[in-house]
């Protein structure tokens, strides 16, 4: 168990972690040539052929000249197969590999607007704290905060926000990196 | 003034594509001019190394070109205008997709200031065509041209082949390129290396060998990728080697000799009964280049052997293996590479005078129930006076030279082509496959004749098809290009027509492509009428008898002659499978559903039950 940060005795962290492997949730990761239209090649192979998508994000590398996504899919293991062969029959697909959770690490990254009063403040900070998140900015009683972890993590951390007053809140889909080289 | 000796004049963009594509030899090209291509046919214009092929409509390039590719071997290219000829373009896209030819598609564009402002026919082809292209292009400076039209014509005709699309637009095709080398020597694409060969594969193929010779019932089934990698001979040699029987899809016509004792013919839906019951009893299927699509499968719980054969499949491309059928042994090959291996590998095994563990009686089961299978007499006319397909099929069988192409349409006439044609050569049986385009045979057939004006190219049509791209005899007209057309006339769409009389009560919802008036049948349009409206010859027969002559007619023909069948109506191709029921289901000749184990003998499963079956001499045929 690779995937830290939430502590890992919390019994809503390993339902969650059962639900996913129930259902069946894989992580892909597709390293791509950066050209325009690529994001649509992927999107339109996914759409094409019925593939779930639960997340997907996309982002430069050190590499010049090569993007990468990660993609969270749903599926059994043969139509996870598939899309890792047809995505690499994509021309400008450089390399595909699947994350798996004992061999990889995810994150998930958001920011949330919310009201920072004299009422909230305490409670507020105690979840900051909590979350290890960090202040954005503060004015005029809303604060800006930005989380980052585990999928289960900012789930739940979202499930403690339900007791204050969010603005505007948004997530990243997950980002991930296979452990070792 | 030396400095102007040493100077080049600058080529534009359409003299780099005519260069690109004359340095690779693809010259003749099938098309169809518009605002944003005029550049480019303004290029080629007067150029007598360049044979342009005028068609009458952008699908029927694509498909012309499809012809061109699968008869020759070679790469096919195409090109039409922006807008609505690109749009056109799409359907011949996607069958060339499907069957995976090798398609060089280029159509113009607006100016690439005005892309995306919706200017007068422009469209978005990137976006239209990525589901249906193996890869396409959009061209924004001329600089990159040449590079696009190499690694398009690369990416189109290596691996597992297909149709490669470039949009063009108007004023890239008219600028100057400034490049000292506006086209590449070398191409590199490091998203795209096929994988042809590997070590790995010669290890599998080791594996494969051995599940084969311990196999019980081993099937070879041989799919459209045997053609495509030119395996024929490799093919054959394997089937002789081992001495196991091969089943081939419909793409797979002509890879191995109709005669040959082990060649069964075509499995699935429409599929021989003696192919589908080898299937159905094999203990190991070795998959060459096939896709196991549903045509072929049917249940797939069922496949192959009851669902409890063991699955070899060679296929290139990796992503179609296990994608339909759950696959033992995967090998991702070429199939000719991976064939050229198997039998070296026998080879080997003979030289050391091992022998090779093949089931003798299994193969001399087969030879017998080929032997014993013959087609059932041919009736010629059916209850309503019409011609059946079969004596069509049948007298064109007799009077064709094995070389001779054969392309057809999409329908009933189809299948009967299938099953009762012989096909002894590869690349002899042209046919949209996967997608099942009506309206691709008579394109498809020009481009085949264009690829070899030797051979003798017969399309063979329904009344139904033959309408959706009819106006290319005016394309034949003008070009003096050869076909022999044969028409079978009955009036309906006579596939959907089966399928509604089958499973839909008879309900003849939208079939009928003529009607009865005063008690007799009247069709649309007399097509021999109709080609003469384009200036050219053409039978019409009725007797049966007559058949003959009308086809030795139309072989000594110069130019191309329609034999327009009156055809029963109520013809069925049968057998069949019933839609999603297993290979070992079928609706018989009488349209009764039967399985197929009432016709032959279910094999023994154990030594001693084979003991005894060998004991007895009984007919594979019951």
């Amino acid at each position: 168990m690779v995937e830290g940060l939430v502590h890992p005795s919390c019994s809503v962290f390993k339902t969650a972690m059962e639900k996913t492997e129930k259902e069946k949730r894989h992580i892909i990761a597709i390293e791509v040539e950066d050209i325009p239209g690529v994001l649509s090649r992927i999107s339109t192979l996914f759409s094409r052929r019925g593939y779930n998508i639960d997340s997907l994000t996309v982002g430069n590398t050190h590499k010049p000249g090569v993007s990468r996504f990660t993609i969270v899919v749903r599926g059994d293991d043969t139509v996870l197969e598939q899309i890792r062969k047809q995505s690499q029959k994509l021309v400008h697909v450089l390399t595909t590999e699947y994350l798996k959770r004992d061999n990889a690490i995810t994150r998930e990254f958001a920011i949330v607007k919310l009201v920072y009063d004299k009422k909230t403040a305490i409670g507020i900070n105690e979840l900051v704290d909590l979350y290890g998140a960090r202040m954005l900015s503060s004015t005029d009683e809303v604060l800006m905060v930005e989380f980052s972890g585990t999928e289960e993590k900012i789930n739940l951390v979202f499930e403690d926000l339900k007791a204050f007053e969010v603005l505007e809140s948004l997530r990243t889909g997950k980002i991930g990196m296979r452990v070792g080289r | 003034m030396k400095d102007q000796k040493k100077k080049k004049p600058l080529l534009t963009g359409t003299a780099i594509i005519k260069k690109v594509l004359k340095e690779s030899g693809n010259t003749t090209l099938f098309g169809y001019p518009g605002g944003a291509i005029m550049p480019f046919f303004d290029e080629i214009f007067g150029d007598n190394k360049i044979r342009q092929i005028l068609m009458r409509h952008e699908q029927s390039a694509g498909h012309a070109a499809e012809g061109y590719a699968t008869a020759s071997g070679k790469l096919g290219v195409c090109m039409t205008t922006s807008g609505p000829g690109a749009t056109n373009l799409i359907t011949a896209l996607a069958n060339a997709f499907y069957d995976s030819a090798p398609i060089l598609a280029f159509s113009g564009q607006v100016n690439t200031s005005l892309i995306g402002n919706d200017a007068f026919q422009e469209a978005d082809l990137i976006g239209a065509t990525m589901a249906v292209t193996k890869h396409n292009y959009l061209v924004k400076d001329v600089r990159d041209l040449g590079r696009i039209f190499k690694e398009a014509m690369h990416i189109a005709s290596t691996g597992r082949p297909g149709p490669v699309f470039i949009d063009l637009p108007k004023d890239i095709q008219l600028a100057e390129c400034s490049l000292k080398e506006p086209i590449p020597e070398k191409i590199n694409l490091v998203g795209y290396k096929p994988n042809v060969y590997s070590k790995a594969a010669g290890r599998q193929i080791t594996h494969a060998l051995k599940m084969v010779m311990n196999a019980r019932y081993p099937v070879i089934l041989a799919g459209g990728g045997v053609s495509i990698s030119n395996a024929y001979q490799q093919l054959t040699e394997l089937a002789n080697l081992l001495k196991i029987p091969v089943v081939s899809t419909i793409k797979a016509k002509g890879v191995i000799d109709d005669y040959h004792p082990y060649a069964l013919g075509a499995i699935g839906m429409h599929g021989r009964q003696r192919s589908n019951f080898a299937v159905s009893e094999a203990d190991v299927l070795l998959a060459i280049g096939c896709r196991f699509s549903d045509r072929i499968t049917g249940d797939l719980d069922k496949f192959p052997g009851q669902g409890n054969a063991k699955v070899i499949h060679i296929d290139v491309d990796a992503a179609e293996i296990g994608k339909n059928v759950p696959v033992d042994l995967p090998i991702v090959a070429d199939a000719k590479l991976a064939l050229i291996e198997m039998n070296r590998q026998i080879r080997a095994l003979k030289g050391k005078k091992k022998e090779l563990k093949t089931n003798s009686w299994w193969y001399r089961w087969i030879k017998e129930m080929k032997e014993n299978d013959q087609i059932p007499n041919i009736v010629e006319k059916g209850p309503e006076g019409g011609i059946y397909p079969e004596k069509v099929m049948y007298e064109l069988d007799r009077i064709m030279n094995p070389r001779d192409i054969i392309v057809t349409e999409v329908g009933q006439h189809q299948m009967y082509a299938a099953h009762y044609l012989k096909f002894r050569h590869p690349r002899t049986f042209i046919t949209s496959g996967g997608l099942g385009t009506m309206g691709f045979g008579f394109p498809a057939a020009i481009g085949a004749k264009v690829a070899k004006p030797r051979s003798e190219v017969w399309l063979i049509a329904g009344d139904g098809s033959i309408q959706m791209n009819s106006h290319e005899m005016a394309t034949v007209k003008q070009h003096n290009i050869k076909v022999n057309m044969i028409i079978l006339n009955n009036g309906y769409l006579g596939m959907v027509r089966q399928w509604q009389e089958l499973f839909n009560e008879k309900r003849y919802a939208g079939t009928g492509l003529g009607f009865v008036r005063n008690g007799k049948q009247e069709y649309w349009p007399d097509f021999v009428k109709l080609g003469e409206a384009y200036g050219l010859k053409g039978r019409k027969v009725t007797d049966p008898r007559k058949l003959g002559k009308a086809l030795q007619e139309a072989k000594a023909s110069k130019e191309t002659f329609i034999i327009e069948v009156a055809t029963e109506k109520g013809s069925n191709v049968l057998p069949m499978l019933p839609p999603g029921g297993a290979l070992s289901s079928l609706y018989n000749r009488e349209g009764e559903q039967k399985s197929i184990y009432d016709y032959y003998r279910r094999l023994p499963r154990t030594d001693s039950e084979l003991k005894e079956f060998k004991s007895v001499r009984v007919n594979p045929i019951k």
